[in-house]
This record gives C-alpha cells, sequence and structure tokens, in this order.
C-alpha cells in the first residue's frame, strides 16, 4: 500500500507541476504580449528610444526564462519565438510604425500559439 | 551527440525503474491495461531520444503518468472485484462437460481452430477427454481432463512420496551467497564439507551449487 501511495502522491505532484507549467508560461508569454505592445504603441509616438526599450525588456525577459523553456517546450518554438523578438528590436531599429506593427503582432501570434499548444482546451488536446 | 548519450542513460534508468515498480511479469502474462502500458511506454520513450529537439520531459512524463495509471489500476483490481472484471475481463468457460460452448467461442472470437492449437501445445489430442477448457483473461485456455483421461497422481495409487524442497542456490560462478546459506539453516563447515565430499578446491572452482532444506544437494564444477 505504501508503494501505491507514493505513486498516487507522484501522479498528483505531476498534475500539480503541469498546472503549475501553464501557469508559469501564462504570466511569462503576458509580460512578454505587453512589453511587445508597448514597443508597439511607443513607435506609434515616435518614441523610438521607448519602443527600443520595451523590445530589450522582452528580450531580458525571455533570456532570463530560458533554462526553463528548454525543459518545458519543443527547442524549435523557443528558437521561434527568440527570431521573432529580435526581428522586433531589429524593425523598431529601421524606424518604420508600420513593419513594426507587423513585426509586433507577428509577436503577440508567437506568443499565444506558444501558450496555447499548453493551455487545457479542445484544440490542444485532441 | 553527449546530449543523446545522457538522455538515453536517464530514460533507460526511467524505464528500467517503471518496469520494476509494475512488477514482474513476464511479457506474455500480461493484462491487456499492462501490455497497452508497456507498448506506449518503449513508443514514448524513443522521441525525445530520436529528436533532441523535444524535451525529454515530453517523454518522461507521459512514461511516469502511464506508470501511475497502472499502479494505481492495479492498486484498484486488488480492492474491488467488479473493477478487476472490467480491466482485466472474465474468464470464459469453453468447454463444460465435455460440450463445447459455441456461443461463448463466437463471443470471444475463438475459433475451432484456435481452440484445437491449444489443446494440442497442452498434449491434448483427443477433444472428447476435455471436461472443461476455460479461455483465461489473459488469452491462455486452461484444460481439466476426465479423471479417467488424467495422469495418474501419487494419491491415486497411495503413494505418499516426500514433497520437493525449494533448492536455493550456494554457490553462484564461484561466488557464495552467504544469504542463501543462512537461510536454509547451514554454515561454512557444512559447506566446506560439502566442498570436500566433491573434492573441490573452494567455491571459486563451482559452476553452481543448490541445495534445499532436506539436504539434497546440486553441484557443478567450473570447466577449464
Amino acid at each position: 500500500m505504501k508503494k501505491e501511495i507514493l505513486i498516487f502522491l507522484l501522479f498528483a505532484g505531476l498534475i500539480t507541476a503541469a498546472f503549475f507549467n501553464i501557469r508559469y508560461l501564462e504570466t511569462l508569454t503576458t509580460d512578454l504580449k505587453v512589453s511587445a505592445d508597448s514597443a508597439e504603441k511607443s513607435a506609434e509616438t515616435g518614441d523610438w528610444a521607448g519602443a527600443e526599450h520595451h523590445a530589450q525588456n522582452a528580450i531580458s525577459l525571455w533570456q532570463e526564462h530560458i533554462p526553463y523553456t528548454y525543459i518545458v517546450l519543443h527547442h524549435g518554438s523557443i528558437e521561434r519565438t527568440e527570431d521573432v523578438l529580435h526581428t522586433l528590436l531589429k524593425e523598431i531599429r529601421g524606424k518604420d510604425a508600420d513593419v513594426v506593427k507587423a513585426a509586433a503582432q507577428e509577436t503577440s501570434a508567437t506568443l499565444d500559439s506558444l501558450l496555447n499548444v499548453e493551455r487545457i482546451w479542445l484544440g490542444s488536446i485532441f | 551527440m553527449a546530449i543523446s548519450i545522457i538522455r538515453t542513460l536517464i530514460v533507460y534508468g526511467t524505464i528500467v525503474l517503471s518496469m520494476r515498480i509494475m512488477g514482474k511479469r513476464q511479457l506474455g502474462d500480461l493484462q491487456p491495461a499492462e501490455l497497452v502500458v508497456a507498448v506506449l511506454i518503449s513508443d514514448l520513450a524513443a522521441h525525445p531520444l530520436q529528436d533532441i529537439g523535444i524535451p525529454l520531459l515530453y517523454g518522461l512524463v507521459p512514461a511516469l503518468i502511464l506508470v501511475c495509471c497502472e499502479v494505481m489500476v492495479s492498486a484498484g483490481i486488488m480492492k474491488s472485484i467488479r473493477f478487476r472484471a472490467f480491466i482485466c475481463g472474465k474468464p470464459s468457460l469453453l468447454i463444460s462437460n465435455g460440450v463445447i460452448d459455441q456461443k461463448e467461442m463466437k463471443k470471444n472470437r475463438f475459433t475451432i481452430d484456435e481452440l484445437v492449437e491449444q489443446l494440442r501445445k497442452k498434449d491434448v489430442v483427443d477433444i472428447g477427454s476435455v471436461k472443461f477448457a476455460v479461455l483465461e483473461a489473459d488469452g491462455t485456455l486452461s484444460t481439466i481432463l476426465y479423471s479417467a483421461e488424467a495422469p495418474v497422481t501419487p494419491k491415486q495409487l497411495n503413494l505418499a512420496p516426500p514433497d520437493q524442497e525449494r533448492p536455493v542456490i550456494i554457490i553462484s560462478d564461484g561466488r557464495v551467497l552467504k544469504n542463501n546459506l543462512t537461510l536454509l539453516g547451514y554454515n561454512d563447515t557444512w559447506l566446506e564439507t560439502q566442498l570436500k565430499k566433491r573434492k573441490a578446491r573452494g567455491p571459486e572452482t563451482v559452476f553452481l551449487m543448490t541445495a534445499d532444506q532436506s539436504g539434497k544437494v546440486f553441484f557443478a564444477q567450473k570447466e577449464g
């Protein structure tokens, strides 16, 4: 019976860890999206220094979480996210508000798809 | 390359541990649910080994979840008879009092050829000698022959042969298994005497030595 109890605790632990992972990724992607949106808004008003600052923040935040993401996410998805964040920064430095808007939208969509894979909904289950 | 090696070692350790936790059954004796788990675990664990772009957890977590389910289902099977019948299925009586139950055979999708084949494997060539044949939940066929067809037992002949004792390995490939020696209530002196009797220079020259509580010893000297 001791073995069964330990196994049940392991099972419960894995379920808890799965929910923790969803919560963790939700917080991370939301923070990144906020930074990307802020960068887009700053670019719209012509505040290129502010936009660059927000984009840099997003990249730093993403890199801070790289060790965790490599454990729980497909490595291809991690590289794609890093690419879109760097593209956003590059476009901000190009100082074209329309291009920056498109890059910010792409960033947002990539982050959404990253979370959608982990989030529990019919689409991700089936 | 190094990542693949490390991952393989981790997966190997996890699978060995998982199989150990799940129990000691042979592959052929697995219940349907256990077979599904064994096949799935091996397949799941292989993916992160083939593609290092997939996190190792994608293979380990489902494998661990399957082991957990398997152990919890086993615990449920032990506790509830209904649950056991639902998960493992029930044995089916294919031959009852010498009569083949065709309905039951159809229900189990068991052909007459398979029935005859299974009986032959049990050295039964005459189907008329079978009183009962039970298709067990694990797919094996158990048979009970008519008394007139069954082998004679010592009891039927009013004989009382001594019961067979369980032989235990005392020396395995030159190594003395002290625990087994103690288990049988013997000691080093007994072992030395036995070795001297068989003209062995020491335990290191013995390939296999077993003994039981009645004192019966099997002895095989190392070759070369």
